[in-house]
């Protein structure tokens, strides 16, 4: 293009590989896809690499209050041992609850 | 169960970390469970409590955190609630769940392990298992 742009009265080869302004050269196939497919889906790979790498990319499930949690459930701390009967009634246990 | 992973391993490094400081803060066990509840939270609660604790003068937080049914639950043995009374495990519960109420699920945990930490206070001496089991005290000398 910028050849093309400073050689003025079209007398070098390469001004008519584009052609002019009132009859431009067909681009080829090729040239085709790479301006409008290859590009576009490189900015797009670009955006999506930016958008992984600023969430972390840990894969970790972003909660948001309302949406489902379908994970097995995680212990942290002291943890129940493996039997099925307790070992004996907590009378007078405390506590609290709360939902949101 | 499902896809991906509930925490990310910072998350959980974050997790067991708060559970940790409150467990040696206190001289109390913390269990600390994330994941679906049963219809009955109060009853699940106080079955997990005697399936850990010795018995009830044993100090054992239960702490059952339900983001899919959005309901926490505070269980206490008989010994622990002593240190954390209701009122304020109703407290703790309340900073969890303003924080979960906007999505944050371990910034909700670890405010809430630290603020029950901090109603409980350190163990009383004769609680002290063993010499050296607060790091930094000093036991007093006859």
């Amino acid at each position: 293009m910028l050849p093309a742009l400073l050689a003025d009265g079209g007398t070098r080869d390469d001004v008519n590989l584009i052609g002019n302004a009132y009859d431009p050269a067909p681009l080829s196939v090729v040239q085709i896809l790479g301006l409008f497919v290859a590009i576009p889906l490189g900015l797009l790979l670009v955006i999506a690499i930016i958008v992984y790498v600023r969430r972390g990319g840990n894969g970790a499930y972003q909660y948001r209050p309302g949406r489902p949690w379908r994970f097995d459930s995680e212990w942290y701390g002291a943890r129940p041992e493996d039997s099925d009967q307790p070992r004996m009634a907590m009378p007078g246990a405390g506590g609290a609850s709360g939902s949101w | 169960m499902a896809a991906g992973e509930a925490f990310s391993a910072e998350q959980r490094a974050r997790i067991d970390h708060a559970v940790g400081a409150a467990e040696s803060a206190t001289g109390l066990r913390f269990a600390l469970r994330v994941g679906e509840l049963d219809p009955e939270p109060r009853l699940q609660g106080e079955r997990l409590l005697a399936h850990i604790a010795v018995g009830p003068r044993e100090g054992v937080v239960v702490v059952l955190v339900s983001p899919g049914d959005r309901r926490v639950e505070i269980v206490s043995t008989p010994a622990a609630r002593r240190r954390i009374p209701d009122h304020a495990a109703g407290l703790a519960i309340l900073s969890m769940t303003s924080s979960f109420s906007v999505g944050d699920l371990v910034g909700g945990i670890v405010t809430g392990m630290r603020q029950l930490a901090d109603v409980a206070g350190p163990p009383a001496l004769s609680e002290v298992s063993a010499p050296g089991a607060i790091e930094g005290e000093v036991l007093p000398q006859p």
